[in-house]
């Protein structure tokens, strides 16, 4: 029962659109969409990398980073 | 009931909770942000063509607004330390901001006359979700405003301070936030 179940999820998902592979990642030719993408991304990882740092500085600050417990 | 550290320091994280709070909460809302400027970037980089903000917005609507929110932002400033007429200064904010909300509708009503609708173009779609998810934190920013001032009876001015700490940050992120959406929807 269980192999026909499976059967039937990978064959939907053979047959139906979204298993097809999206053409960016493919790197298909298409300058706007690929320079689109690599913008955002860009930005994305920017933003992340910011909140990140400041995390990483207030851990640092407060020395929860450190071996030793903060004193009180 | 008592909550514990809503005003003194805790040992681990050497700050109160309001501190904490406010921060993770900022830092969840650029992450909010940050991905529908990642839109943004992604959209304007991609289009064949993108029309002039100057052209399409009012810049006279938008540099006003953004005077008011920076006056209101300093006035939450002001309220850290404005000792015993904290309230007076947050009380200012809460009525420039109020401002801030009541240009945009009149320049959200003008612009919708003309027909620039969401579904018009790719610029306007961003324009109505970046300026309208701004919108909505100036409202939460006013209602914490108004459940600060009028919290002071209740919780004390030790209690009180913290909430003006949090408030004085949190306006100074919709401040930020509003200067990028200045600048990209009607600078650049």
């Amino acid at each position: 029962m269980m192999r026909r179940v499976l059967a039937v999820v990978v064959g939907w998902l053979a047959w139906s659109s979204s298993a097809l592979a999206c053409p960016i990642c493919y790197q298909a030719i298409d300058p706007s969409t690929a320079s689109g993408v690599r913008a955002a991304v860009g930005v994305l990882v920017t933003v992340v990398s910011g909140v990140l740092v400041g995390v990483a500085v207030w851990l640092r600050r407060t020395g929860l980073l450190s071996a030793d417990p903060p004193s009180s | 009931m008592h909550i514990p550290y809503t005003t003194e320091r805790r040992a681990d994280t050497r700050v109160s909770n309001v501190t904490m709070g406010i921060w993770l909460f900022i830092a969840s809302e650029v992450m909010l942000f940050g991905a529908l400027f990642s839109s943004y970037a992604l959209l304007r980089t991609s289009a064949p063509s993108w029309p002039a903000g100057r052209a399409m917005l009012s810049l006279p609507f938008g540099a006003s607004n953004t005077i008011l929110l920076l006056m209101s932002t300093t006035f939450a400033w002001r309220a850290r330390t404005a000792g015993t007429t904290w309230r007076r200064s947050l009380t200012l904010s809460t009525i420039l901001a109020a401002l801030f909300l009541t240009i945009k509708s009149v320049e959200w009503a003008h612009e919708l006359s003309r027909g620039y609708l969401p579904r018009v173009n790719t610029f306007l779609a961003l324009y109505f979700t970046l300026t309208g998810l701004h919108a909505l934190h100036v409202i939460a920013g006013i209602i914490a405003n108004v459940w600060a001032i009028t919290g002071l009876p209740r919780v004390g001015p030790e209690m009180s301070a913290g909430r003006v700490y949090a408030l004085s940050v949190y306006w100074a992120f919709v401040d930020v936030v509003w200067f990028l959406i200045f600048a990209l929807m009607y600078l650049f």
